[in-house]
């Protein structure tokens, strides 16, 4: 093998996610902030680090806390590894709904990628579940009493709610069999179902000709060698980034959930906070099923109710105001609401 | 401006020597850490008082016997002083007793559930103390009344209370007779030797919290309550926090050793040797010295009239200096005007005083007087008669089983032993050709018992009190 086929043999995925030549406006930082390419980055570094965690991780309720506190205080690294999974896992979540931003803001979603607006639309579901369905596997009283919360709130689904709470929970109550499930559905089943979409999700882009770009007749392009090497550089400086947090800022780990309740207080993970507050006020099927379904069903029709489609390729356009700035007002709304909570 | 063709590969280079140059700085750091854990300044700490050239720091895990579950307690805590004999770090490892998460290095978490700083608190004691999360029965559920101590203790004098809330409010016309309603906790017994034994009190605290919220609350009970019940001595509550009145609560309020000056004095480095309110060394102990029942006791006189505890204030080092070790015995423990004879003062308070006084029969004793079942006449008879005795015939027997505990006397079976009013054996107090001799539970020490009976002593048998035998035999003079 020539050393040119080695090469592009090692490269060749990351060659078959860019085409030749890229329009220079599009491959801008400030256009995209590599924020599809982050999410693709932390999700790679949960899984890499998810899979060494297995090695030592025991998902039953009398162990999971207790492992975890050996990984995160005798396990040589097992700190850093938990804490890079930990802090990749929020990364990706941010990096997710911020993508979705810049996608709606910049009308990324227009003349025909609508489907693969969905496909994210999807994907954000399932980082959402990856990241709660994480959580739990604590098992401690934290952790523990939003699950017992979380699940709980299923129930109030009409028709199916009691089935789903079911097969979640695989009982009546939060038991060691709902531990053994949720960590399934996180190591394995989510995973593969968010690889498989991930993948679907790249092939789309370049199915549905490229990234958005503001049609121009200008011949300025970057070409793929080049677009890939700041992508490493940039790769690489979020890693840096990763390692300090993870070296600095130990994520909480509480007293398992089988000792005697020592909690005053609890809060749901920091994504699921505006829920949270939303409960307070209302009904557990208003705030906890139907608002989040109308948000989600609200944010996937999006691109379906615009109708001009050439508005595309520029930040926050006047022409395509009132859609891009409904979908900046709901994410204000629920940041504000989370920040409600968290200052409670 | 096409930039299609256009490479600045020299550029390139030197970015990336920089990321890379941070990345090995961030992977240097990650090393840093795993090399720098909090546990190993203990462990250094420890080898350098200890003076152990060895500085090689490692985890310490044990699994104990009795819970099979790996502990990692020690890797911090290296050199702390086994607990006692009969509970072997082997055995019982830290957690059967303390609580806390065995399994992390990380402080706060392995703290977080601790049973506070000491596992025999009355709130815990049965946790801790008392059955163990297997069933087996330690000092509690045990199929004799007499073995479970921690139900024993909770209904004595020490932790209830109740003759002193009894007779307080009895005189401030609280309630019609001194017969206690009251302690400081609420505490049930199945049985009461006499109608003067109450089978429950309920607690004083909750009933003044209630008092309050219906809005008729006695001022005078509410300030009995705060002044002499909350910051003073029986077993539920915290010690004040000085010299000599330091202690613990619960179980270890009596059996783990405090200095005056509170500090601890063992080898675990992660012990915070400068702070006060630590006991001496992490261990229990049944050799009980006078010193720490004065932690409580004669440390003051209550005033009625001002509902309040009034501490002693003539114990300044200077003061004790230059009297004898046993004029300064004399004077930590007895309050200025008491009375006491030699024995008081020469023997330690558990030589003389027994389980049943100081941890109750299992009774809730309705007051002082109810409980102690020493006398004089007990070692020393009286003019007409020689102290009451038995023979050891089983070491089944209560009061043998119990003096089995201590590790100065091995009772024999065989002895003869003298036996208190109620009946309660003193195997320390027992024949030796003809005459008595008496071992002391501390330290072993033999003193011969000079009998009454056919001496020139001139007492009537039937005052057996303190106060009669002190008309003659008062050493405070």
């Amino acid at each position: 093998m020539t050393s040119k086929r080695k090469k592009s043999a090692l490269f060749n995925f990351a060659l078959h996610l860019h085409p030749p030549r890229i329009p220079a406006s599009s491959a801008r930082f400030t256009y995209t902030f590599g924020l599809g390419g982050l999410a693709a980055l932390s999700f790679f570094i949960t899984l890499f680090t998810g899979l060494l965690l297995l090695f030592v991780y025991s998902p039953h309720p009398e162990t999971a806390n207790k492992s975890l506190h050996y990984i995160a205080t005798v396990l040589p690294f097992g700190w850093y590894v938990r804490n890079l999974h930990y802090w990749a896992a929020q990364v990706m979540v941010v990096s997710v709904l911020l993508h979705m931003l810049r996608i709606v803001l910049t009308g990324g979603y227009l003349q025909g990628r609508r489907f693969n607006w969905l496909i994210g639309i999807l994907l954000l579901l399932l980082t959402l579940l990856m990241d709660f369905s994480g959580f739990p596997l604590r098992w401690d009283q934290e952790s523990h009493r939003a699950l017992v919360v979380a699940v709980h709130l299923l129930k109030v689904i009409p028709f199916v709610g009691d089935s789903i709470f079911s097969l979640i929970v695989g009982g009546a109550e939060v038991s060691g069999a709902t531990l053994l499930r949720l960590y399934s559905w996180h190591i394995f089943a989510l995973p593969v179902v968010a690889f498989f979409f991930t993948s679907y999700h790249f092939w789309r882009i370049r199915k549905d000709g490229g990234i958005s770009a503001a049609s121009s007749k200008s011949n300025d392009f970057v070409t793929r060698d080049r677009h890939i090497v700041t992508e490493i550089k940039y790769f690489m400086i979020v890693s840096i980034l990763l390692m300090l947090l993870s070296v600095a800022v130990d994520p909480y780990l509480g007293v398992s959930a089988e000792e005697p309740m020592t909690l005053e207080t609890v809060n749901a993970p920091w994504i699921f906070l505006w829920i949270q507050y939303l409960l307070r006020y209302l009904s557990p099927f208003l705030a906890g099923i139907f608002i989040p379904a109308l948000i989600l069903a609200f944010w996937g029709l999006l691109p379906y109710m615009e109708k001009q489609q050439q508005a595309i390729g520029r930040w926050a356009p006047q022409a395509r105001r009132p859609y891009w700035l409904a979908f900046l007002l709901s994410f204000v709304i629920l940041f504000a609401l989370s920040i409600f909570e968290w200052r409670l | 401006m096409s930039t299609t063709t256009k490479n600045r590969p020299g550029r390139n280079h030197i970015i990336f020597f920089t990321l890379a140059v941070c990345f090995l700085c961030a992977t240097a750091l990650i090393f840093r850490r795993q090399s720098h854990p909090e546990w190993a300044q203990w462990q250094k700490l420890y080898f350098q008082r200890q003076n152990i050239d060895s500085l090689t720091v490692k985890i310490v895990s044990i699994t104990p016997t009795l819970t099979g579950k790996p502990e990692l307690c020690l890797t911090c805590h290296l050199g702390i002083e086994e607990i006692s004999p009969s509970h072997p770090v082997q055995a019982f490892g830290c957690v059967i007793c303390h609580g806390g998460q065995g399994l992390t290095l990380d402080k706060e978490s392995a703290h977080k559930t601790l049973r506070g700083r000491n596992p025999s608190d009355l709130a815990y004691a049965q946790q801790s103390c008392g059955t163990a999360p297997n069933g087996q029965a330690c000092h509690n559920g045990a199929a004799h009344d007499w073995q479970n101590m921690v139900d024993r203790v909770q209904r004595s004098l020490q932790a209830t209370a109740a003759g002193a809330i009894a007779h307080t409010r009895y005189t401030f016309g609280l309630q019609k007779s001194p017969f206690p309603i009251y302690g400081t906790s609420e505490v049930r017994s199945d049985s009461a030797p006499s109608p003067d034994f109450p089978k429950e009190l309920q607690n004083i605290f909750q009933k003044i919290q209630m008092d309050s919220l219906n809005g008729h609350v006695n001022a005078t009970e509410a300030a009995f309550a705060q002044s002499c019940l909350t910051s003073a001595c029986h077993l539920n509550t915290p010690p004040a926090q000085k010299p000599y009145s330091y202690r613990a609560t619960g179980c270890a309020a009596c059996h783990y050793l405090y200095d005056e000056d509170s500090r601890y004095k063992g080898a675990d480095a992660a012990v915070n040797d400068n702070e006060a309110g630590h006991g001496r060394v992490h261990r229990l102990t049944t050799a009980i010295p006078f010193s720490q029942c004065n932690h409580c006791h004669n440390r003051g006189i209550y005033s009625m009239k001002q509902m309040r505890f009034i501490e002693r204030d003539d114990l300044h080092p200077d003061s004790l200096s230059f009297l004898s070790q046993q004029q300064q015995r004399a004077k930590k423990y007895y309050i200025p005007m008491a009375q006491y004879s030699k024995c008081e003062i020469s023997l330690e308070c558990i030589d003389c005083h027994t389980h049943n006084e100081i941890m109750g029969g299992g009774f809730i004793y309705p007051n002082k007087k109810a409980a102690v079942e020493i006398e004089c006449r007990t070692c020393h008879g009286t003019t007409s008669a020689p102290p009451q005795e038995r023979v050891i015939r089983s070491a089944e027997q209560q009061d043998v089983f119990i003096a089995g505990y201590n590790p100065n006397y091995e009772p024999r079976i065989g002895d003869t032993v003298a036996v208190t009013k109620k009946g309660t054996w003193l195997p320390m107090v027992h024949k030796i050709d003809g005459g008595w001799q008496q071992i002391s539970k501390l330290d072993g020490r033999l003193f011969p018992v000079p009998l009454a009976y056919g001496s020139a002593c001139k007492q009537d048998p039937d005052k057996q009190d303190s106060h009669s035998c002190h008309v003659c035999h008062d050493e405070s003079k």
